[in-house]
Parts: structure tokens; sequence; C-alpha cells
């Protein structure tokens, strides 16, 4: 695999997985509104 | 805090997160994403995607989830009566039609195509795969999928899976948003699991699959096509409306059923942070996962060049077993298994949400039972996917797909975003998707969502309508300037409006067998389209009961 190829797909699938990750922890954790 | 629904509702925030990424998370993101990025150039086609994903996908997943939760505060679970309410009572209801019609007619064929994943689990447990070489396996799926000439025993077995999982989608569906539920805690995971294991296999096979046959295969070349980045592509209009295309079939966008999910949330439930979490985990699915897997497997065992020219849908079935064969007698059976049944439990976490916009419409408006629902919606699906099953060499199948899997949503998303946008208003619009919300939302969405967002999904529309020959937009309009007209392709919806492709090739047909299978090719696609055209006028016949019954229990109270 050639070197551009593989920094894209490290950055990228990376980016994602971090957004995803960050969002479920969001998820997890007691909502701010105290009302729901 | 009360549930906005009168009968039920979602058991638990993750239960509803893993059913909508569930809904989202299709055939897809395994077949399409990585086969719409060969036929864009490969690495060239990531970039107008994630621009896609961002100014139009994020906005419609939350205008979606907006129209839901706003309906369902009162009482309606199909978009109709949504887009009814948000509109105050004008013809816009029946552009809601769509959001059912898609969802009934996609699942009676989607539950076909969902069948041949749970029937090839089974034949790859039998062995049937063994040794076979790849035309064997291809002509497997011929007699597997052809009723009127295949192998007997093979078509048959072919129909008892299909209505065994149309059986279990209907079951699951009558035990309601529970039993939705319980299947996406228990399918979501699996997928994960089954697609990270085949993934490390697509990263890790290298040039291992390299045989006599072709000495030059190797999974690497089918990695840098995807991931090396071509910044020329960028100005052609092709990979961006293909981006656009994706974006919408992957997160389930203009079906309705994400509305329909969201209608059963609480009314203050955040559905910003929801709709992100959803969206992102089908994103991850499809990026991380789905794109390690069909394209460096194949390329793998067959080359990049062959992958080029031979993907298509029908690889998955057609080829991949014989792939996995090639990973030896104790290895290959489990990864057949695995990516069988990791599409198994994509398909049907899509399809189960394809039937609660029809239960929703039915509970709500016409106060059937969850049961009646339920069977109802199997009854129809039934008599809407037998033919698509029995005439799927003569593209009966194709037909519906074409009209319904993928005009439809756009139409309707086109309509939604109107609505939600410019009718409704996007200041009432903004504050509906930012109530409860646990993340803040940035101020540039108000803008998108305003202009943006509603020009791309008719731009994306118009694309579909004209698309000119080659998909080359700077010859079309060379073209047209200079007198010569415009040159449609055969797959934009002009062409497929006049039958442009099927006459052609009768046109070009030498063989008399050949000619007339194209002809009677031409009577099944009419009568597609006549099913199509009923089942539409039925929908909004019983749209219109609807609003009638609604009007009379409103004058009542009053």
């Amino acid at each position: 695999m050639n070197t551009s190829a593989i920094i894209t797909m490290v950055v990228i699938q990376g980016i994602i997985t971090i957004i995803t990750v960050r969002i479920f922890y969001m998820v997890m954790r007691p909502p701010k509104n105290k009302n729901k | 805090m009360s549930n906005t629904n009168t009968s039920q509702g979602w058991g638990s925030r993750l239960g509803l997160i893993l059913a909508m990424a569930g809904s989202a998370v299709g055939l897809a993101n395994f077949l399409r994403f990585p086969i719409q990025a060969v036929d864009n150039g490969g690495g060239a086609f990531l970039i107008p995607y994630l621009v896609c994903f961002v100014i139009m996908g994020v906005p419609l997943l939350w205008v979606e989830w907006g129209v839901g939760r706003l309906g369902g505060k009162s009482g309606h679970h199909s978009t109709p009566f949504m887009f009814d309410k948000m509109t105050e009572g004008r013809f816009w209801k029946f552009t809601g039609v769509f959001g059912i019609f898609t969802n009934v007619v996609v699942i009676a064929y989607y539950t076909y195509i969902e069948s041949w994943s749970l029937g090839y689990i089974i034949q790859t447990v039998m062995g049937s795969f063994n040794g076979a070489d790849q035309g064997q396996v291809a002509q497997f799926f011929a007699d597997y999928t052809n009723f009127l000439s295949g192998a007997s025993g093979t078509s048959a077995f072919s129909l008892i899976i299909f209505l065994f999982t149309l059986f279990l989608n209907i079951y699951i569906l009558s035990k309601g948003l529970s039993g939705i539920e319980k299947v996406a805690k228990i399918g979501m995971p699996l997928l994960l699991l089954f697609g990270a294991i085949l993934a490390v296999k697509g990263l890790t096979l290298g040039t291992s699959g390299a045989s006599a046959a072709v000495p030059d295969a190797s999974a690497w070349d089918g990695l840098n096509f995807l991931w090396t980045v071509k910044f020329d592509s960028l100005l052609n209009p092709k990979v961006w409306l293909a981006a656009a295309g994706q974006i919408f079939f992957t997160l389930g966008l203009g079906w309705g059923f994400i509305q329909s999910y969201a209608s059963y949330i609480k009314a203050k439930e955040d559905i910003a942070l929801n709709a992100m979490a959803s969206g992102f985990t089908n994103e991850f699915v499809e990026i991380v996962i789905g794109s390690l897997i069909l394209i460096p497997i194949a390329s793998g065992f067959l080359g990049l060049d062959w992958v080029k020219e031979n993907a298509s849908f029908g690889m998955t079935f057609q080829t991949m077993p014989y792939l996995f064969d090639q990973l030896g007698t104790i290895i290959g059976p489990i990864a057949g298994v695995l990516w069988f049944g990791l599409l198994f439990f994509a398909g049907i976490t899509s399809s189960l949400a394809m039937g609660t916009p029809w239960m929703g419409f039915f509970e709500s408006k016409f106060d059937w039972s969850r049961s009646k629902s339920a069977w109802s919606l199997g009854l129809v699906a039934l008599l809407l996917g037998l033919p698509a099953v029995v005439f799927y060499e003569y593209g009966v199948l194709d037909e519906f797909d074409y009209w319904v899997g993928t005009v439809s949503l756009v139409v309707l998303a086109m309509f939604e975003a109107i609505i939600f946008s410019w009718i409704y208003g996007v200041n009432k619009g903004w504050k509906e998707i930012t109530e409860g919300a646990d993340m803040k939302v940035p101020k540039i969405f108000k803008f998108l969502l305003r202009y943006v967002t509603p020009t791309l999904i008719i731009i994306v529309f118009l694309g579909a309508l004209v698309t000119p020959e080659n998909n080359d937009w700077g010859a079309a309009f060379s073209s047209l300037f200079s007198g010569q007209g415009w040159n449609f392709s055969s797959g934009s919806i002009v062409s497929k409006i006049m039958y442009a492709d099927l006459h052609r090739q009768i046109a070009s047909a030498t063989d008399m067998a050949k000619v007339e299978f194209l002809k009677e090719k031409m009577i099944f696609s009419k009568i597609s389209r006549a099913i199509l055209t009923i089942a539409f006028a039925v929908m909004v016949y019983l749209v219109y009961v609807a609003g009638q019954r609604l009007k009379k229990k409103n004058e009542l109270k009053d």
C-alpha cells in the first residue's frame, strides 16, 4: 500500500472513529436537561 | 416525562440509537459504498462524499428526527400527517404518501434480498460452494433466483427462505418497538463484530491470494485505489451527484422510517445528539469497516482490473462465496458465514424500520391493533414481493427498485426539505431540532438548512432526471448550446420513462430468442409500473380517508 493512501485511510478512519466514540460518550453520560 | 405516543415508546436511549443506526446500516454500507467508490475514481469519491455528509446528510438527519418528534407530539406516526401538521392542512400531506409507499414496496423485495443472505449462510454451512469454480458459484446464484427456468430444488429452497424471512420480519413487527429494539441490541453488536473480523482479513490479505491465473492479484491495490485521493475529480459533477446519492441511501434519508421511529420518542428527548449518534455509527460501519471488505478481498484474489470491470451488487452472491472458498476449508466457511450473517443483520434491522410507517399509519389513523397492522403489511408485502421474486429475470425487482428504492426517496426528501425550511419555517424548525439537546448545534447549520440542503436535493433530483450520456455534463451542455440537443443517459429518469435502454437493446439484438425475451421484459416493465401506480393511488386514497376521519374526530372534540 502506498504512503499517501495509508495516511488518508488512517486520518479519515481515525477522525470518524474518534467522533463516533466521543458522541457515544456524550450519549451515555447523564443528561444535562433535568426535565427529561 | 410523559411519552408522546399513547401506546408505546422506546425502552432506552441506547435501544433507540441502535435501532435508528440499524435502520440506516444496510446492504448499501457494504455493497453500494465500495462499488460507488470504484465507479467514481476510488479515492476521488471520498472528498465529495464527506462534504455531502456534512452539508446534506447531517442537516437532513436533524430535519427527519425533528419532523418525527413534532408529529409524534400530535399522535402522528407517518409522514402524511406529520407534513399535514406542519403545513396546517394543505395538500402537502399527499406528498407524505411517499413515506409509506416507498417502505411497503421496498420491504416486499428487500426481504427477498435479505433472504438470500440467510439462504447463503445455510448453503455455506452445507458446503455447497466447496471446491466450486467461479462459474459454478455464479450459476448457483442464477438457479437460486430463477424460478421459471432454474434448477427447481434450489429455487424452491430460495422461495421457502424468502417466506420465512418475511414471516420473521412481520412477527417481530407485531411485537412492537420492544421487538425491534431487541433485534437491534443483538444484531448491531454482532454486525460490528463480524464486520471487524472480515475487515482485519481484508487489511491483512496482501498478496497471499495471488494464483497462477492472477499472479498480480493484491489486496493492497484495492486499498490503494480506494484511499488515494485524486483532487482533479473534484470538478466532475458526476462524482458529486454519485456522492450525494450515496449519502441518501446510506443514511436512510427520504424513506419516512426515521420520522416514524422518532415519533415514538419523548417530547423533550435530545434529537440533535441522538441523530448524530445514529448517523456517525452508520458512517463508522461504512467507512471504517465497509471499505475494508469487498474491494480488498476481491482485489486480493482476482486483481484490481477485474474489480474495476465487474464491481456490482451481484458480486456479493456470485463471486464472494468463491473467494471465501479460496481461504481454505476451515477459514473459508467461517468467513462466508460471517459475511452473509453480517448482511443478514444489516438487512433485517433495515427492513424492520421499513415496516414501521405502515404500522404507525394504521394504528394511529384507523385504530388498528399492532398485530392487525403487522399482518396486513405482511400480506401486502407478499402480494407485491411475489412478482419481484418469481419474475426476477424479467427485471421486475429492478423496476421496483429504480422507481421506489431510488427516485421516490429523493422526491420525499425534496418535499420534506422544502416544507421544513420554507413552509413550516426554518426558525421554528431550528427550535424543534435544538430543544432538549445535550450538544450545541452549530449555527451554520441553520443557514445550510435554509438554503443549501433544499437546493442540493433539488439539484440531485434534476441531476437524476436528465443525467447525460456517459454522465458527461460538459459534453452534454456543449451539445445543447451547439443546437444538437441533450443526449440522455440510459439511467436518467427521462430515459427510463421512455424505455430507451430496452428499445436500444431490442434494436441491436440479432438473435430472435433474445429479441422475444426483451419484448417480454418490456411487457413486465409496463406491468410493474402499473402495479406501482395502483399501489400509490391506493395509498393516496387511504390518506384521504384518514384525513376525513381526523377532521370528524376534531369536529367532535370542538
